[in-house]
């Protein structure tokens, strides 16, 4: 017998408070896990398909570097980017989120510079490629063809035009799988933006060093007034959507911790009402106030932890249950890390604790002689 | 004038008291309840006294007094000539020298008997095996070998306090402190309850210092004490 295994036994001795305590935290924490995974996934999946292709620098406008990047005109640009140093290769980018046909979900399409590096880190599982910048043919990412219900010869309409299927194509990074891949040509015309770019991709040479890419940033903000070049991970952390996704997690975890470490205090103080008499003998036999109190906040910490261990396995399951509603599916990849959710769990301990120190302080300051008076 | 430090007076024979309460008061409400009243009191190293009195005169409270459960509003208390203001952690000192056993047993209900024996060593340094051992023999010195892992709901009375007479012993205290030990248990196990307590307190030459309503009870006890309104009287040897 040790203090653990007392503390573990009071918690069972009451076992539908118990339960309601944890179920409780284990929401929270659900909660937590849920959101944060997602809003994390969000920009993860943006980040890992931008190291996919290879880019290691983005060129956007500076005012809508934060939103939607807008579009602009990109050939004077690209052929003054393409003379700094170490710039290997410049290419377009157009993306837009469009619904193919009447029910399905909208989903990314990605507008690529025919023959650029971009295309250079997909696998083509199935058909061709396109054959020139112009054809009027799309390749989709696994996950695209099959949400669409897609094949090889199928075709899709987009925004009124008519496009072949051709190829089906997969990709290290969730967000490409997920996407209808055709040129820049072709999504210039289909959106109607003719010679228009979101983003102008940089990918470096062998030899770049850190400081080659910060001089092209320099060089940009100096000579390209209205532009900036930042990195990918920049570009998908100041996205606002990023953002308020981030915010929302954080507001979520501090509300889960506030309401878990209520719950614990509410729940160690009724015990610690119930027990007055109990906590009387207990010091009657000669422990000390401080072995009181570390056994109820062993209590209130044993209720936060199995309540975070439980939130966890079922945030989890939500995040990927979330993952694959058809709303969601190919656009984000939750991630799961063993460092985050240690930090989960540290959470809940930290609110256990939290909720368990007052009640334990008063546990530990009852008068012997009055609390055995307690009936 | 000679300031001499007030310590405890040897009794009579010369040897030192276990307890030696001089004028000591508890007072509740701003002084309106007077649960103690100026009590003198000596009590020999293996002596066995019983405290007898009306309901409200003060018996519980004196044992709480003793006990270091509660801080006199005046007066001092002497144990083996270390006075009771001078103790930094009265948790240790309890835990060091006192046993306590209650009129309603008192036993944790989430614990065994061999757990709830336990309790008063769980924080001192003996290996887990040694307070396993410990009690596991105490809780047989009270015929308790078959019931080591019952918990107390499953207990009788008796069984129970038996039990906690196992826990008051385990940390081999000089002084017991019962109050109304049979108050709750028929006579049988009254009876039962009393003879394992007298007997294994002569075993170890542990003091006892017992409140009991019980004549035939104090008729036992070397001496006993008459409280009366906060107020001890001393009825001298008992029987
Ligand atoms: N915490 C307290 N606050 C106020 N009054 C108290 C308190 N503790 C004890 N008293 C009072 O002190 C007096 C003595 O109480 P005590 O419990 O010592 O009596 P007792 O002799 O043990 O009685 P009984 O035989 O009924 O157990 C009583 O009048 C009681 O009401
Ligand atoms: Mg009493």
């Amino acid at each position: 017998m040790n203090l653990l295994s007392l503390a573990l036994g009071n918690l069972r001795h009451r076992p539908a408070r118990s339960s309601l305590t944890v179920s409780a935290i284990a929401l929270g924490i659900a909660a937590v896990v849920a959101l944060t995974t997602i809003a994390w996934g969000f920009e993860a999946s943006w980040q890992k398909a931008n190291d996919a292709r290879g880019t290691d620098l983005i060129v956007t406008r500076t005012g809508s570097q934060n939103a939607m990047p807008s579009p602009f005109v990109g050939a004077a640009l690209l052929d003054q980017l393409a003379h700094y140093p170490h710039v290997q290769e410049v290419a377009g980018l157009l993306s837009e989120m469009l619904s193919i046909g009447e029910q399905s979900p909208p989903i990314f399409v990605f507008g690529w510079a025919y023959g650029s590096y971009l295309w250079d880190h997909l696998k083509l599982l199935q058909g061709r490629w396109p054959a020139d910048r112009n054809e009027p043919v799309a390749v989709l990412g696994v996950l695209a063809a099959e949400m669409l219900h897609k094949s090889i010869g199928d075709r899709i309409e987009l925004e009124g035009q008519t496009l072949q299927v051709i190829g089906i194509f997969q990709s290290s990074a969730l967000v490409e799988n997920g996407a209808v891949l055709i040129t820049l040509d072709r999504a210039q015309s289909i959106t109607d933006k003719p010679n228009k770019v979101n983003v102008l991709n940089i990918k470096m040479d062998k030899t770049a060093t850190e400081a080659d890419a910060s001089f092209v940033k320099e060089q940009v903000s100096k000579t390209l007034p209205g532009f900036a070049a930042i990195t990918s991970g920049e570009l998908v952390s100041r996205n606002t959507v990023v953002k308020i996704a981030k915010a929302m997690s954080h507001v979520t975890i501090l509300i889960a911790t506030l309401v878990g470490a209520l719950v614990v205090f509410n729940t160690m103080l009724m015990s610690i009402n119930e027990r007055t008499r109990e906590i009387g003998v207990l010091q009657a036999l000669g422990w000390p106030r401080s072995r009181i109190m570390y056994m109820i906040i062993c209590e209130s910490a044993m209720l936060a932890l199995l309540g975070g261990l439980i939130g966890i396995a079922v945030g989890i399951l939500l995040a990927i249950g979330l993952e694959h509603t058809e709303l969601m599916r190919g656009k984000i990849d939750a991630i799961f890390s063993i460092p985050f959710c240690l930090a989960v769990l540290g959470l809940s301990v930290f609110l256990g604790v939290g909720g368990g120190i007052y009640p334990a302080r008063m546990a530990a300051r009852l008068s012997p002689a009055q609390a055995l008076r307690h009936e | 004038m000679k300031l001499v430090p007030q310590s405890a007076q040897p009794s009579p024979d010369g040897a030192t008291p276990i307890l030696d309460i001089r004028n000591v008061s508890l007072h509740f409400d701003e002084g309106r309840a007077k649960a103690v009243n100026g009590v003198d009191l000596r009590i020999a190293e293996g002596e066995f006294v019983a405290i007898d009195g009306p309901s409200g005169s003060g018996k519980s409270s004196l044992l709480n007094l003793i006990g270091a459960l509660d801080v006199p509003t005046c007066g001092e208390i002497y144990f083996r000539g270390q006075p009771y203001s001078g103790i930094a952690d009265m948790a240790l000192f309890r835990s060091r020298h006192i046993g306590f056993v209650f009129q309603t047993f008192n036993l944790i209900p989430t614990l065994s008997a061999l757990e709830n024996v336990m309790i008063p060593v769980l924080g001192h340094s003996w290996s887990a095996a040694r307070q396993r051992s410990k009690a596991a023999s105490l809780l047989s010195g009270m015929g308790l070998a078959d019931r080591l892992h019952c918990f107390p709901a499953t207990l009788s009375g008796g069984e129970r306090q038996r039990v906690a007479i196992a826990r008051s012993m385990i940390n081999d205290p000089g002084l017991i402190l019962a109050d109304e030990p049979t108050g709750s248990l028929d006579s049988v196990n009254a009876q039962q309850v009393l003879e394992l307590l007298i007997g294994s307190r002569e075993e170890r030459q542990i003091t006892l210092v017992m409140v009991t309503h019980d004549r035939s009870i104090s008729a036992r006890a070397d001496r006993v004490i008459h409280m009366h309104d906060g107020r001890n009287e001393s009825l001298g040897e008992g029987g």
